[in-house]
């Protein structure tokens, strides 16, 4: 039996897919370039987004019935998308290997210095297991939860974070001139923001798919605002000398959380919502990938799963000699490289669901002629 | 040898020995699953020795990082 999720899950997940990851460091690019007007970013992202996502969906909603049929193993099986699957499974590579080494430095730097990266990664991907295996149902829901107390921590970020606000760092304002420079920031974050489109390999588990566009609409704007309240609490609580220098700023700001003599480490609570969360954007990840794999040699099955799960645990490490070569990776080589990716995988989808539309047609038309 | 390599290996193991002893794996499935099994022990080999493949890395960071670089000049 195909397995379901609910739009509110779907709003969640592509929420999650676009903070979980991005709030770690990429903070620090964008201030980089866009200085102080840096908050804007966000807001300016959005419509991009929304153009994306009614390019995926289509403007009618007569692609329902196709939507149900692509990527359902077994039927059609064409060239298109099995170039679609092999440029979808090398994203969902990418993507888990630079967002679990972007984990295991966060943890290895700040939380468990003395541990090991290896026995960090080994740990991490166990979890990241037995998450994905219980199959997408179980990562929506467990993603729903923890998104949930994450949303409503942040929420709260704002007022526990009210005597440190210096609006003074805000200044001088946005005024045309800082528009080339957020544009360049824009350029920056996009590959990030459009990690989003992995929710193309789940559209026909949306149940009702009606309104799943409107549910990744509502997703993409959660995200965003949760993005946006990191950047201008950045910008505003600590200035963009500091977030522009730190390596992980957004963790340096919940360290300023100092309300009163006894409740000062409330930055561990935080990591402990953030963590779940991040880790079911992997398990998803995992989960996208051994799809793509179960379709080439058709049969829907995890039970290649540990070991697929090993090896892009051991990528992680293998692929970025230092926590350096990482950060290079995620700030100058991924916004160019995702965004390609991204690019091609929307054409692909934009393809293969006119050639099975097109199919259809010509299908109804032998029924009725 | 490093722990977490140990600790793979172990439930490599483990994996191996229920997959095969409860049939699991139909014949023609055994392929993939020598292929990935073998490919996690070379990978934690390449660790244990210490040699990276950020040669890719370096590849891609030259490629489309000199691409990003440039969007930042202009």
């Amino acid at each position: 039996m195909k397995q379901k999720i609910s739009n509110l899950q779907v709003i969640f997940l592509v929420a999650n897919f676009l903070f979980a990851a991005s709030v770690i460091s990429l903070p620090q690019i964008i201030v980089q370039i866009g200085g102080q007007n840096s908050w804007l970013v966000p807001i300016v992202m959005f419509p991009f987004l929304v153009l994306l996502i009614y390019l995926i969906f289509g403007k009618k909603e007569n692609h329902q019935e196709t939507f149900l049929r692509i990527f359902s193993i077994g039927t059609g099986s064409k060239i298109r998308e099995k170039i679609l699957l092999l440029f979808f499974s090398l994203f969902a590579v990418l993507t888990f290997v630079h967002d679990l080494r972007a984990l295991i430095d966060f943890i290895a730097s700040y939380l468990l210095p003395n541990t090991p990266i290896d026995m960090l990664m080994v740990l991490s991907v166990f979890v990241i297991l037995y998450i994905s295996m219980a199959g997408i149902e179980v990562i929506a829901r467990i993603n729903a939860i923890h998104f949930f107390i994450l949303l409503i921590v942040l929420t709260l970020l704002p007022f526990l974070l009210l005597n440190e606000w210096e609006l003074a760092n805000l200044q001088p304002l946005p005024s045309l001139k800082a528009v080339k420079s957020i544009i360049l920031s824009v350029y920056f974050s996009l590959s990030w923001m459009g990690e989003m489109v992995l929710f193309i390999i789940i559209i026909a588990n949306i149940n009702p798919l009606k309104a799943a566009r409107k549910a990744v609409i509502t997703g993409t704007a959660l995200g965003l605002f949760l993005f946006f309240l990191i950047l201008f609490l950045a910008i505003v609580v600590l200035g963009t000398k500091i977030v522009r220098e730190a390596t992980y700023p957004s963790y340096i700001l919940v360290q300023q959380i100092n309300l009163t003599d006894f409740l000062d480490r409330l930055d561990l609570v935080i990591v402990a919502v953030w963590l779940p969360a991040f880790f079911s954007k992997l398990a998803y990840l995992l989960f996208a990938f051994n799809f793509c794999l179960s379709y080439f040699y058709k049969s829907n099955t995890n039970k290649f799963l540990l070991p697929v799960g090993w090896i892009l645990g051991f990528l992680s490490i293998l692929l970025f000699k230092n926590n350096m070569e990482h950060l290079h990776f995620s700030f100058y080589t991924w916004n160019s490289l995702g965004l390609c990716l991204e690019l091609v995988i929307v054409l692909l989808f934009l393809l293969v669901r006119k050639s099975l539309k097109n199919k259809d047609k010509v299908i109804s038309e032998e029924k009725h002629g | 040898m490093n722990i977490g390599v140990i600790v793979v290996w172990l439930s490599l193991i483990i994996y191996l020995v229920i997959m095969v002893k409860t049939k699991v794996i139909e014949k023609k499935e055994r392929k993939w699953l020598y292929l990935l099994v073998m490919i996690t022990i070379g990978f934690s080999l390449l660790f244990t020795l210490t040699i990276y493949l950020n040669g890719v890395t370096t590849y891609l960071n030259n490629f489309f990082g000199r691409l990003s670089r440039m969007v930042v000049k202009t």
